[in-house]
C-alpha cells in the first residue's frame, strides 16, 4: 500500500511538472511583456528599463524564469493586470461569486442524479426510466448557452418572472432580509441551468453502473437468501455501484471552482467564468494564465483525492490485490 | 441429415441457420437497423448533409452579401428566415453555416483520430517508458477543463476557421488515446499476436494488420460521438467570438448575436434556428453513436 501511494505521488509530481510547463509555454507564447510600451517612450532611459527587467528576472534564462514563476504561483502570487492592480484579489472576488451558484448546483445535481439514477435503474425500462433516459440524452445535446438564452428570454422577458442578470438588483439599497431575497431570486436561473447541465451525465453514470451491478452473482445470492429485489439492490447493489461513482464525483469537484463559462456569461454573473471571458476580450493575459494554472492544480488535487478515497473504499486496492496500470 | 437439421432449428425457434453466414459488418448493420432511433438519426443527418452540400442551389442569397436596405427584417417574402443587422439573409447563413460547422467538426475529429490512434497504439504496443511518457502527456492535457484551455489557446492563436480546427483536434485526443491503449493492452495478450510475432512479422505489420482491426469498433463509436462533441465545442467557442470569425457564418457565431438583449428578445429568427439546428444534429449523431455502440458490442446493449 505504501508503495502504491508513493507510485501515485510520483506520477502526480510528473503531471504537475508537465502542467506547469504547458502553462508557462502558453504564457511565453502570449504576445507582449510589461515593458514593450515603455521601450517606445524616448523619455525613459533604456538603462532604467534594463534595470527593471533585471529586477523582475525577465533576462534570466528560461528554466530559471520557469522555476521562479512556479514558486510564485504556488504562493498565490498571480502577477498584475495591465492597469497595475494585482490579479489575485480580482480572482478571489470572482471565486466567491462563483461559489454562490456552483455549490448549490453541485449539491442539487448530485442529489438528483443519485436518487433518480437509482430509482431509474430499479425500475428499468418502465415509463419513468425511459423518460429520464430520453431527457438526459436531450440535455447532453443542447448547448448550455442556448438553454440559458432561451430561459432568459422566456422567464426573464416573456413572463417577467425572474431577474436574469447580475448578482442583485441595481435599483435601491436593499438591506437585511430583502437583500437576501433579492439575491436568491437572482440565483434561481443560473443555479437551475447549472444543475441541469451537471445532472444528466452523472445520472446516466449512476444508472448504468447500478444496472451492471444488478446482474452480478452476489445480488442473486442476496435474493436467494430471501431478500426482495428492491432490498437486494438497495442493501448490496447500491454500495458497490457507488464505488466507481467516487471517481465521477471527484472529477466533477473542480466545476465548483472553474465556474461555468457559459452560464456566467449569459447571466452576467461576475464569477470566474465571466472574469475569464472578460480577460480574454480585454487581453489580460496574467488573469487568463492565473485561472488556467489554478484550475489545473485543483484538478490535480481532486484526482489525488479520488485516488485516496478509492483506496480507502476499495479493499482490493487497499490490500494490493489489484495490479494498477 | 438435412431434415434432422431443420427439425433441430425449428425446435430452437429458428427457421434457418442464417446468422452464422453473416460477416461482422453485416451483423452490425443488421443490428444497427433494428434500432429505430439510430436509423432516424441517420436519415436526419443524411438530409442535413444533402441540404448543406446543395447550399449554392438552395440559397437565393450569398451568406456574406450585405444589403443595407433590408436590415433586421422579420421572416417573410424573399427572406424565409429574415435578415440580420447587416441585411444578410439568415436562411443562407444557416445553410452555409451548417457547412462550416460540419466541416470543422469532421476535420477536428480526423485530427483527434490521427493523434489518438497513433499515440495510443504506440503507448499500448511498446509499453515501458514510451507508454508512461505518452500517458503522462495525456494526463497533463486532461488536467485542464476543456473550455479553459481551449479559450487560452484561442486567445494565443486568435480566432478563425483553421485555428478552431487545430484547437479542437489538439485537445480532443487524450481520451481516445487512453481508450486505444487500453484496448491494445488487452488484445496484445492474445495468442494470435504471439503467433504473428513468432512468424517474424515486424512491429508495424502486427500493429496495423493484426491489432488495429480488432480495435476498430470502439474507435468508430467514439469518432462518431466526438463529431457531435466537436460541433458543440465549435458552437461554444464561436459563441464567445473565439471560434469561426464573422462574416464567415457558423451556427455558433450566429448564436452569438443573441448576446445582445435586443436580438434576444425581439429577433428570434436570428438565434433560434441555428440553436435548433445544433440540437437536432448533435442529437442525431449521439443516437447514431449509441446505436453503433449497441450494434458492435451486443452484450452491452441487450
Amino acid at each position: 500500500m505504501r508503495r502504491y501511494i508513493c507510485k501515485r505521488l510520483g506520477v502526480y509530481a510528473a503531471i504537475f511538472v508537465g502542467v506547469t510547463i504547458l502553462i508557462f509555454g502558453m504564457m511565453m507564447a502570449m504576445p507582449g511583456d510589461p515593458f514593450s510600451g515603455l521601450m517606445l517612450d524616448p523619455s525613459i532611459p533604456p538603462e532604467y528599463i534594463e534595470q527593471q527587467q533585471e529586477k523582475l528576472g525577465l533576462n534570466d534564462p528560461v528554466p530559471i524564469q520557469y522555476i521562479k514563476w512556479v514558486s510564485r504561483i504556488l504562493r498565490g502570487d498571480m502577477g498584475f493586470t495591465s492597469d497595475g492592480r494585482p490579479a489575485a484579489p480580482q480572482v478571489w472576488a470572482a471565486m466567491k461569486n462563483t461559489f454562490l451558484i456552483t455549490i448549490p448546483s453541485f449539491l442539487f445535481s448530485t442529489l438528483i442524479a443519485v436518487l433518480f439514477g437509482i430509482y431509474s435503474a430499479i425500475h428499468v425500462n418502465r415509463f419513468f426510466d425511459k423518460a429520464v433516459t430520453l431527457l438526459t440524452f436531450l440535455e447532453v445535446s443542447i448547448p448550455t448557452f442556448f438553454l440559458a438564452l432561451t430561459c432568459v428570454k422566456f422567464f426573464g422577458y416573456d413572463l417577467q418572472l425572474l431577474p436574469v442578470s447580475g448578482l442583485h438588483s441595481l435599483t435601491g439599497n436593499l438591506t437585511g432580509w430583502a437583500y437576501i431575497q433579492d439575491s436568491i431570486l437572482h440565483m434561481i436561473l443560473p443555479v437551475s441551468i447549472l444543475t441541469l447541465t451537471q445532472t444528466s451525465s452523472m445520472l446516466r453514470y449512476t444508472r448504468s453502473s447500478l444496472l451492471e451491478v444488478i446482474g452480478q452473482d452476489y445480488v442473486r445470492t442476496a435474493r436467494a437468501k430471501g431478500l426482495t429485489r428492491k432490498q437486494a439492490i438497495l442493501r448490496h447493489g447500491v454500495k458497490n455501484a457507488l464505488l466507481p461513482m467516487i471517481t465521477i464525483f471527484c472529477m466533477r469537484l473542480p466545476v465548483i471552482v472553474s465556474g461555468a463559462l457559459f452560464t456566467e456569461t449569459v447571466f452576467v454573473w461576475p464569477g470566474i467564468g465571466m472574469l475569464n471571458y472578460n480577460s480574454i476580450m480585454g487581453r489580460e493575459y496574467s488573469i487568463i494564465i492565473a485561472i488556467a494554472a489554478m484550475q489545473a492544480i485543483i484538478i490535480l488535487m481532486t484526482n489525488l483525492l479520488a485516488d485516496i478515497l478509492y483506496m480507502v473504499a476499495d479493499p482490493r486496492i487497499r490490500l494490493g490485490g489489484v495490479k494498477q496500470s | 441429415m438435412k431434415k434432422l437439421w431443420m427439425r433441430l432449428c425449428q425446435m430452437h425457434g429458428r427457421k434457418e441457420l442464417s446468422a452464422e453466414h453473416l460477416s461482422f459488418g453485416q451483423l452490425t448493420i443488421k443490428r444497427f437497423c433494428r434500432d429505430r432511433w439510430a436509423v432516424f438519426g441517420c436519415i436526419v443527418i443524411l438530409a442535413v448533409l444533402c441540404i448543406v452540400l446543395a447550399a449554392p442551389v438552395i440559397c437565393e442569397y450569398k451568406p456574406e452579401t450585405i444589403d443595407k436596405s433590408m436590415i433586421r427584417k422579420a421572416p417573410g417574402e424573399g427572406h424565409i428566415l429574415g435578415t440580420d443587422d447587416y441585411g444578410r439573409d439568415v436562411f443562407s447563413r444557416l445553410v452555409y453555416g451548417g457547412r462550416v460547422s460540419m466541416a470543422v467538426a469532421v476535420c477536428a475529429t480526423a485530427l483527434q483520430l490521427f493523434f489518438g490512434i497513433v499515440l495510443g497504439s504506440f503507448a499500448g504496443y511498446f509499453g515501458k517508458w514510451v507508454d508512461s511518457f505518452i500517458m503522462r502527456v495525456a494526463d497533463v492535457f486532461m488536467c485542464f477543463p476543456f473550455y479553459i484551455i481551449a479559450v487560452c489557446l484561442a486567445a494565443i492563436l486568435g480566432p478563425g476557421l483553421r485555428n478552431t480546427i487545430i484547437i479542437l483536434g489538439f485537445l480532443g485526443w487524450p481520451s481516445l488515446c487512453r481508450m486505444v491503449r487500453a484496448e491494445i493492452l488487452s488484445i496484445k495478450e492474445n495468442d494470435f499476436i504471439m503467433a504473428a510475432k513468432s512468424l517474424g512479422l515486424s512491429s508495424g505489420e502486427i500493429m496495423f494488420r493484426h491489432i488495429l482491426p480488432n480495435v476498430i469498433s470502439p474507435i468508430i463509436v467514439s469518432a462518431t460521438l466526438s463529431v457531435a462533441g466537436a460541433i458543440m465545442s465549435e458552437a461554444s467557442l464561436s459563441f464567445l467570438n473565439l471560434g469561426v470569425k464573422i462574416p464567415q457564418p457558423s451556427w455558433g457565431n450566429m448564436l452569438s448575436s443573441a448576446q445582445s438583449m435586443n436580438t434576444l428578445i425581439n429577433e428570434w429568427w436570428r438565434w433560434v434556428p441555428p440553436g435548433l439546428c445544433i440540437i437536432i444534429v448533435i442529437l442525431s449523431i449521439n443516437y447514431i453513436g449509441e446505436g453503433l455502440r449497441k450494434a458492435m458490442t451486443p452484450k452491452a446493449g441487450e
